[in-house]
Parts: structure tokens; C-alpha cells; sequence
């Protein structure tokens, strides 16, 4: 504190030389404490918010393969539970055949045996279309809405109509099956959960996105509901329906009408190039 | 500061230079105080070492800066200060004053701005490590704590007779310990960042050539 001591007249000069030192000292440090501060917050966050995806992925991966694995239950119990049996009975109808030499039995055995056939063409023919709908890969995606629909109204539980406004150009078939797979999955949770009397889905077109939207009139979902859902280990399709989206950078957007009686979905998918779809 | 030789980093050979040549400029200073040398050798290295120090300080900045309008902005002011601190040092020979305190001032306004610069660059683009991680932090902080540690003494220092200048003097020899502490952990710092990049280097070579056998 030597400098204190200096003559009368410049002690005021010398204060404001060692005080003004000492606030731009501290004004310097402090501001840099507060960057390494700031800056160690920011990565904190964004550490979190990386692990926070990486959870969602995993959880969007295991959904995807449980979903893969029940399909593959599913089609090994349709063969196995009726594609078996069924050619199994045939096969015993051929057997008699060799033991009988009786023209008659021999003849109705065979006509048997044909029958069983047929059916089990039918059976796999019906296992590969729920695979893969002929109309979807032939016609696109239009009709093959149109298809579902037309079966869910035909069948009588409910009212079912859909509407393509400006589907002139088809997509890629990748988008389309992956749009088809989402549609059946919503329409599927729609006719399990919510006992609505009607589905009407439309179609438009808007600058270089698809809307796709469904309205139901029975027990729904809103946004916070499918974000809840999303985040539990429950809501196995839902995730399913978000994983596939997420393939072509498209969006699902679940609200309750302004009306409140009816239930919406919207499906926003970007239209991409050719090339871009197959990557 | 001699390891820094080895480094590769443009920055710190700017460091290096400037430590160097403030070694030089300081023992030539020193032995002309010592000399009661009454000529105006004196002034004129306090004068070009102002200019100097500006530029290379900004030119380290420069360096560190990543944005395009931040790094030409710095150039033109380089430009404008060496032709401002040129015009002060003809006035104040014909004048007759022992040191340019305003072209310091200035020198040490635009510092300041510049490294703040530099940080608000750090906020908003952060990175995924840690700013006291880089080498380039550390440099940053020798230069804006030897500026504003310094600030009101330079600003002063034309009002300051002999004996007080000798008596505050301590604050300019405290800072410039302090900004060379600061620039070796830099170095240091560069060291350990290149050491990693080379293991890194030497990994990925080495599973290069186990994916692409010779």
C-alpha cells in the first residue's frame, strides 16, 4: 500500500489508478469465470441431451425388433397352426390313396386332397398379402388405402372412407409402404382402443409436404398422451409408428378437434428425391 | 517457451515472436534507463513496440477468430491503428513526451474488444470439450488480462512523474509475469493437445493398415 503514501495532491489520482486497476481486474476475472461457467452448463445440457436420444433410439431399436419378432411369431403360428395342419391332412389323403386301389375312394380321395390344397394356397396367399399387399406394390398408395378402408367398412364394425386430394405423382415404393404400414398401424389401434362409429382419412399435398390426416369420433389421443406413451417401455406401435416416420424425416401430430368431438391425427411426411428415398 | 519451437500451431510461433522480441525490447530499455541515456531511442522503442504489440497481439486473434467478418475487421483496424499510433509518435516527438499513452489506451480498448470477441464467439458456438482445454483460451486470457491489468496505469502514465512512474511500475512487471504464466500454460496445454492427436493419429493408422493389409 506504498502507493497510498504518496504527496496529498495526487492520492486521489493514485486511488483512481489503483482502483480502477484492481475493477478491471475483477471485472476480467470474473467474466471469465463466467464463460468457463456458461460453457461447462451448455456441454452439461447438451451431454444430457445426447443421452436422452441415445435412450429414445434404443428404446425406438427395441420396439422395432420386438415388433419384428411377434411378426415373425405370428407368421410361424399361421403356418405352423394352419398351414400344417392343412397339408398334413392332405398328405394323409394321398397315403390312402396308395392303400386303396378302389377307383371310386381313390377318386373322392384325391378330390380331397385338391381341396385341401386349394385352401392352403389361399392361406399362404393371405399370409403374403398381409406381408405385402399386391394393390400397394401394383397400384400404390391410394388404392391400397383405399382397399383397407373399403375391407374395414365392408366388414360392418365401423364406417370407414378416405379421400386422396392431390396424389397424382406416386412416391417412391419404399415411402409408400412405410406411409401404408403407419396408416394400418393407426387404423389398428383405432378399431382396438377407441370404439369410434367412422375413420375418414384424407390426403393433400402442401408446398413439398404430404398430410395425411384421420379424424374418428371415438376415444383418442393428444399430443402429450403419444409423448408419455413414446417415452414408457408401453406403446409398442406407437414407437413403431414413430421409428418409421422417423425414416422419412416425417412427423405425427395427434389433437382433439376445436369441436372436441373428434379425434385427429396428421401425419406430415416430406416429399424427397428418388435418391434420396433409397438412401 | 522454448518448447513451443516443436509445436505446430501457427498461434503460439506468433506467442513465441512476440516474447522474444519484448525480451529484446525490455533489456535494450533497461540498459538505456541504467545509462541515463537522454536521446529519444527510448520513446521510439516504447512507440514501436506498442505497434508491434498490437499487431501481433491481433494477429494471434485473428488466428483464433472464425468468423470471416470478425478476422477482416481485425485487418482493417491493424491498418488504422499502425497509421493513428504513426501520427501520435510524430506529434508527440515534436512535443516531447516520454511515452504515447493514447495509442496504448487505444491499443488496449481494441485488445479487450477483440478477446471478448473471441468468447462471445465461444458462447455462441460452444464446442464439445472444455474452453480451458484449448490452448488458444489461455493465450486469449494472457492477452486480456495483461490489457486490462495494465489499462489504467498506461492510461496514466503520461501524468506520471518519475518517481511515481517508478513506484506504479510494479503493476506492469506483475502483468507481465502474469500474462508469460499464462502463455506457458498455454504451450503446455498445445503440447498435451498434440501429444492426444498424435496417439490418435497413431490409432487410426494402425487400424487402417488392419483393415487394408499391405
Amino acid at each position: 500500500m506504498y502507493f497510498l503514501q504518496s504527496p496529498t495532491a495526487t492520492s486521489s489520482f493514485n486511488l483512481v489508478l489503483l482502483f480502477g486497476t484492481i475493477g478491471m481486474l475483477v471485472l476480467t476475472i470474473g467474466l471469465i469465470v463466467f464463460i468457463i461457467f456458461h460453457q461447462r452448463k451448455v456441454i452439461r445440457y447438451q451431454l444430457q441431451l445426447q443421452k436422452m436420444e441415445q435412450d429414445q433410439q434404443k428404446m425406438l431399436l427395441n420396439a422395432s425388433i420386438r415388433l419384428q419378432e411377434e411378426e415373425r411369431s405370428r407368421i410361424a403360428a399361421d403356418l405352423h397352426d394352419d398351414a400344417g395342419p392343412l397339408l398334413a391332412t392332405a398328405r394323409l389323403y394321398l397315403n390312402e390313396n396308395l392303400v386303396n386301389l378302389d377307383k371310386t375312394t381313390q377318386l373322392q380321395s384325391i378330390y380331397n386332397a385338391k381341396q385341401i390344397i386349394d385352401d392352403t394356397i389361399q392361406l399362404i396367399r393371405n399370409i403374403s398379402h398381409s406381408l405385402m399387399p399386391p394393390t400397394l406394390k401394383n397400384f400404390g398408395l391410394e388404392s391400397a388405402v383405399n382397399d383397407l378402408f373399403q375391407k374395414i367398412s365392408s366388414s360392418g364394425s365401423m364406417n370407414a372412407s378416405c379421400r386422396f386430394h392431390d396424389y397424382r405423382e406416386r412416391m417412391h415404393p419404399e415411402q409408400e409402404l412405410i406411409i401404408f404400414r403407419v396408416i394400418q398401424e393407426l387404423v389398428n389401434n383405432i378399431l382396438k382402443h377407441s370404439n369410434a362409429s367412422f375413420i375418414h382419412l384424407t390426403q393433400n399435398l402442401s408446398g413439398d409436404k404430404l398430410y395425411i390426416r384421420m379424424h374418428h369420433d371415438g376415444r383418442g389421443l393428444t399430443q402429450t398422451d403419444f409423448e408419455k406413451l413414446n417415452k414408457s417401455a408401453s406403446g409398442l406401435g406407437l414407437k413403431n409408428i414413430q421409428s418409421r416416420l422417423k425414416l422419412l424425416h416425417g412427423r405425427i401430430f395427434f389433437e382433439k378437434d376445436a369441436s372436441q368431438t373428434y379425434f385427429k391425427v396428421t401425419i406430415e411426411v416430406p416429399r424427397m428425391d428418388e435418391a434420396l428415398a433409397i438412401k | 517457451m522454448l518448447f513451443s519451437l516443436k509445436a505446430t500451431q501457427k498461434v503460439l510461433r506468433v506467442v513465441l515472436l512476440y516474447c522474444t522480441y519484448s525480451f529484446l525490447n525490455d533489456s535494450i530499455l533497461l540498459y538505456l534507463n541504467n545509462s541515463k541515456d537522454d536521446s529519444d531511442l527510448g520513446f521510439i522503442l516504447l512507440s514501436t513496440f506498442t505497434v508491434v504489440e498490437f499487431t501481433l497481439f491481433s494477429l494471434i486473434l485473428r488466428m483464433i477468430l472464425k468468423k470471416e467478418l470478425y478476422r477482416k475487421l481485425i485487418l482493417y483496424l491493424i491498418l488504422a491503428f499502425v497509421l493513428f499510433a504513426g501520427f501520435l509518435f510524430y506529434l508527440s516527438l515534436t512535443l516531447k513526451n516520454s511515452i504515447d499513452s493514447i495509442s496504448i489506451t487505444v491499443e488496449y480498448i481494441l485488445l479487450i474488444a477483440f478477446t471478448l470477441l473471441y468468447f462471445f464467439e465461444e458462447i455462441t458456438y460452444p464446442n464439445t470439450a472444455f474452453i480451458y482445454f484449448s490452448y488458444k483460451f489461455w493465450v486469449v486470457v494472457g492477452i486480456l488480462i495483461y490489457s486490462t491489468g495494465t489499462f489504467f496505469f498506461f492510461m496514466y502514465s503520461s501524468s506520471l512523474d518519475g518517481e511515481e512512474w517508478n513506484n506504479w511500475s510494479i503493476i506492469n512487471y506483475v502483468f507481465t509475469i502474469v500474462k508469460n504464466a499464462l502463455f506457458s500454460i498455454a504451450v503446455i496445454v498445445a503440447r498435451k493437445e498434440s501429444k492426444k492427436i498424435d496417439e490418435y493419429r497413431i490409432q487410426f493408422n494402425e487400424q487402417l493398415e488392419i483393415f487394408n493389409p499391405k
